[in-house]
């Protein structure tokens, strides 16, 4: 006499509901589904007509997980909706505390003279494009009205290190007034390294100072992208990175590449040179079409498709590198990830919904302009003026943050309602990059079919589903970089 | 230089929604004007300049299949839209985001 | 495995009331003011006066007639001599006597059982329950808990389902935190009361400063869940319970205990963990005990944890890149795999645990847990090997 009931027992006598997701075709045989907090499930391609007509059997194998990861679910339970409610919670919890990352541009005066420069740059003399202790209050004041409980302010340029008395500046008054506002406050300076001296990387190193460089390959390569005056640009590079390791701590100084037609071929090289100077991550960008490079047409010069081999070869490559055991991350990978395989949001501004422009992130230029992002404020220089919010002398806070520019911008490119998005299955990994869609497509929203945002991001997630799905020994690999945040 | 193609979908078997979202995403390779008589939806594809036929067919396919994709989409949307606002509502509810889980 | 309770041999010179919960002295100068409330335990003939009730093991009765002032005595079998300084005995004169040891003061691991009833049957329970009104051991919790030494770091509570005292079970914890301060204080419990908002938030009012519920999911699929613990429904109550707990701030421990059953999902239920629920305090993964029910249903609950290690592995590696706290209970060092090690806890209950006979001569004995003795009785892996010094 067994008290114990059998498995069928337990087993609902009633069909389940359907929660919303979305679906795509992943290839000829396969859907990939998704939830509405990115969760994903892949089906043969017959069984979504079953599932969506509520034919689903429960002794069926996808039925537990479909259940367990919130497609489905039995009627009377709760658990399902309040656990999507407070995944979903999770995933925009940064919302609400909104700017995060001030961009200081404090001059646009540079010793280098790159043709993909996201700067309008001007030669070394022209001390008028530098940004003045009123501005900076001004900047101060619009910082420190953002309610983030992290602040980060990034210097740029040009060169900030040209005008480094108003970064000094900035810093010490940022200190003095978080006294009161008591944020956790970060600074980093975007810079080639090739002007550092010894006062610079004291008070660096006394304010806890981040420095963020670029590096884009191999010396040649990296020079012939990187134009200056004794065509150098690597060595200086490689100077002042011992001499900033030294000074500040090995970690403080992270490098960024930029890709260009010449990186192309490239891309074993350059993971070796950052491995070689001791790096441990790179992040594999696309060019960005905006400043020098669309003037140059250097952007021009390779598509969508040449980018996307020069990519895998490059993810594949550092791949090899960890299972060989060599700890190397790529970066646009790992925050993809942290989207599709945990519950959280990395807060990487270019792939946010909405858009990171003028709410994760904004610019205040040499001048007092007030700029969406980066590319925003290229735009401006090249007559465009779209995504330029208003300026610090001008206006407040209120106006700028509630311009129509800036508005306008959030909610017709807000992915969950324009076309193709709203229904695509990957938007949860995806964003909205109304500034980039502008520039190219003359429209914020831009034709999804034709926009090589969209062609590259979802190879991209294609690419990265079918590597962890191929290989167990990925598929960590992938957990442990989603995980990094 | 590649033909048009004519496509004609029974108005009671197929929505025009469905039909349009499916236009939209082809639109990188072909345009298709929709106009409906006596009860048929007729689709007139004309491939793009520069369009190839292998690429032209081989879309045309692929937007049959999106149409019947479409048709699910607007089913399961129309179907799951009360949980979704329920889940939503949850989500934003209590003292807003603030804090996070 | 230490005997905690039973019949006595003999009882002298009783006056008393017929049940009495005392702690033990060993010290013949504790202040004769102290002595009244204190069960005296006899060790030689040197036996100080004026103390409640004196203990003696039956390899020393002749040290009876010694007892001053005819004081009442109680004389066990010599299974009690670990008993020691500071533990908390119940003695009962009904039917001929009964001793229970309540507490150790020299154990970790003290657990007072609050009641055998559950709204749960699972097919591996260790503690079967009983549909009987048992509230009688909620007044002697009360009585037993004033007497806890205050340095003790750490007590639990478990039963059957501990919540189904209600606001009993609530007043016991209080107390503990009135009378026990500094003590940790873990509960076992599926964690459906907690479903009811107002019970959560009685719980959580009581504001002790280090108490966690340990609460056990067995699958991410809530018919597999349910089908274990055997109530139809279980899972869903027992998230909600768990996401109540969590918004009221209370720490959280999921149990998950691997056999035959839960081992098809157990990867599965590490991501739906990882996903759904990454604020819980701590993942407890743990091995099977031979005892109560499991034994009945070994045919469905036995598995060779050799053949799970490299599952196992996999559900441990998928928590632990997530940063959860994860700990791997009531394995042998030799049958899980070397990447579990900085999970791997040295855990069985110090009353519980042997080894076995294939563990002679291994090298690392004294970092594994060995076994549970119901382990070593019952039936333990074919592939025990010990491990060799290099």
């Amino acid at each position: 006499m067994s008290k114990f009931k059998d498995l069928e027992s337990y087993v609902s006598a009633e069909q389940y509901n359907l929660l919303p997701f979305k679906f795509d075709r992943l290839n000829d045989q396969e859907y990939i589904l998704t939830n509405m907090v990115g969760e994903f499930h892949i089906i043969p391609s017959q069984k979504l007509e079953t599932i969506i007509g509520h034919r689903l059997t429960e002794d069926d194998s996808d039925f537990a997980n479909l259940r367990a990861k919130h497609f489905i679910h039995l009627p009377k339970e709760n658990a399902p909706v309040e656990l999507l409610a407070l995944k979903l919670r999770t995933k925009l919890a940064r919302l609400a505390n909104f700017t995060n990352l001030h961009l200081f541009v404090v001059t646009l005066r540079c010793d280098h003279s790159c043709p993909y420069c996201q700067v309008s740059r001007q030669s070394e003399d022209k001390a008028a494009f530098d940004m003045t202790e009123q501005t900076a209050d001004k900047a101060l004041d619009f910082v420190f009205r953002s309610p983030s409980p992290g602040i980060k302010i990034e210097f740029q340029g040009g060169e900030p290190l040209l005008n480094f008395e108003i970064v000094k500046y900035v810093v010490i008054q940022a200190e003095e007034r978080n006294k009161i506002f008591n944020r956790d406050l970060h600074f980093v300076i975007a810079t080639t390294l090739s002007l550092l001296t010894d006062e610079i990387l004291e008070f660096c190193k006394a304010h806890k100072i981040v420095l963020s460089s670029s590096l884009d390959g191999p010396e040649e390569l990296h020079n012939q992208n990187r134009p200056r005056p004794g065509k150098n640009s690597h060595q200086k590079f490689v100077e002042g990175l011992d001499r900033a390791r030294l000074a500040l701590g090995y970690d403080q100084v992270s490098a960024l590449m930029t890709t260009t037609d010449k990186s192309l071929p490239q891309v074993k090289e350059i993971v070796d040179e950052y491995l070689r100077l001791g790096f441990h991550e790179i992040f594999l960008r696309a060019l960005s079409p905006y400043g020098f490079a669309i003037k140059t047409k250097k952007f021009m010069s390779y598509d969508a498709e040449r980018w996307l081999e020069f990519y895998k070869e490059g993810l594949d490559y550092i791949i090899e590198l960890n299972k060989s055991g060599t700890r190397f991350v790529e970066q646009y990978a790992s925050l993809i990830l942290t989207k599709m395989l945990t519950p959280s949001d990395p807060g990487f501004v270019d792939l946010m919904n909405p858009s990171g422009a003028g709410i994760a992130a904004i610019v205040f230029n040499y001048d007092g302009a007030v700029y969406a992002s980066d590319e925003s404020r290229m735009l401006a220089e090249m007559g465009d003026k779209t995504f330029r919010l208003g300026h610090l002398a001008e206006n407040t806070y209120e106006e700028i943050i509630l311009s129509d520019a800036l508005l306008d911008a959030l909610e017709n490119t807000f992915t969950l309602s324009v076309p193709m998005c709203s229904d695509c299955a990957f938007e949860p990994y995806c964003g909205a990059d109304p500034v980039y869609h502008h520039a190219i497509h003359k429209d914020i929203v831009g034709r999804k079919p034709e926009s090589a945002f969209c062609q590259r991001n979802m190879a991209i997630f294609k690419h990265l589903i079918g590597l962890m799905r191929s290989d167990p020994q990925v598929k960590q690999l992938f957990l442990r970089w989603a995980n990094r945040c | 230089m590649t033909e048009h193609m004519q496509i004609t979908f029974d108005e009671k078997s197929y929505n025009v929604e469905a039909i349009q979202k499916a236009a939209y995403r082809s639109l990188n390779i072909f345009t298709v004007d929709i106009s409906i008589t006596d009860g048929k939806i007729n689709c007139l594809l004309q491939p793009n300049i520069g369009t190839s036929e292998a690429g032209f067919a081989h879309s045309v396919e692929e937007f049959k299949k999106d149409v019947l994709d479409q048709h699910l989409r607007i089913k399961l949307k129309a179907e799951t839209e009360p949980i979704r606002n329920l889940i939503l509502g949850i989500a934003f509810s209590n003292t807003g985001l603030q804090g996070g889980e | 495995m230490l005997k905690l309770g039973g019949k006595v041999i003999k009882i002298g010179n009783e006056t008393g009331a017929a049940n009495k919960i005392l702690s033990i002295s060993t010290n013949v100068t504790l202040p004769l003011v102290l002595r009244a409330s204190k069960l005296y335990l006899v060790r030689n003939s040197n036996i100080p006066t004026g103390f409640a009730h004196y203990l003696i093991l039956n390899s020393q009765r002749d040290l009876a007639p010694l007892i001053p002032n005819t004081g009442s005595y109680t004389i066990v079998p010599d299974e009690y001599s670990y008993i020691g300084d500071g533990d908390i005995i119940r003695l009962s004169s009904h039917r001929g006597g009964d001793i229970r040891v309540l507490f150790r003061a020299s154990s970790p691991h003290n657990s007072i059982l609050v009641t055998e009833q559950c709204n749960h049957y699972c097919l591996m329970c260790s503690q079967p329950p009983k549909a009987i009104d048992d509230s009688w051991i909620l007044d002697e919790i009360e009585q037993l808990i004033p007497l806890i030494p205050q340095d003790t770091p750490e007590i639990g509570f478990t039963g059957g389902e501990p919540t189904l005292a209600g606001d009993r079970f609530l007043k016991i914890l209080a107390l503990a935190k009135s009378y026990l301060p500094r003590t940790t204080i873990h509960i076992l419990s599926n964690g459906r009361s907690f479903k009811d908002n107002r019970f959560a938030q009685k719980y959580a009012a009581i504001e002790h400063p280090d108490m966690m519920v340990g609460i056990p999911i067995y699958s991410d699929d809530p018919t597999l869940h349910d089908y274990i613990v055997q109530a139809k429904g279980a899972f869903d109550e027992t998230i909600q319970g768990i996401i109540n707990l969590k918004r009221l701030n209370q720490k959280v421990e999921i149990r998950i205990v691997i056999h035959q059953q839960s081992i098809k999902r157990l990867k599965e239920l590490s991501e739906f963990i990882a996903r759904n629920l990454l604020f819980v305090d701590h993942v407890a993964l743990m091995g099977l005990e031979m005892m109560g029910f499991t034994r009945g249903n070994l045919d469905k609950l036995w598995i060779d944890p050799y053949e799970y290690r490299n599952t196992l592995s996999d559900a441990v590696g998928i928590l632990g890149k997530s940063g959860m706290n994860v700990s791997v209970y009531n394995h042998q060092l030799c049958l899980v795999n070397p990447d579990i090690m900085p999970y791997y806890r040295k855990s069985i209950s110090d009353w519980k645990n042997e080894y076995a006979a294939e563990c002679n001569g291994c090298s690392r004995m004294n970092e594994c847990g060995g076994f549970f003795s119901s382990g070593i009785q019952y039936g333990y892996s074919k592939h025990l090997t010990p491990f060799k010094t290099e």
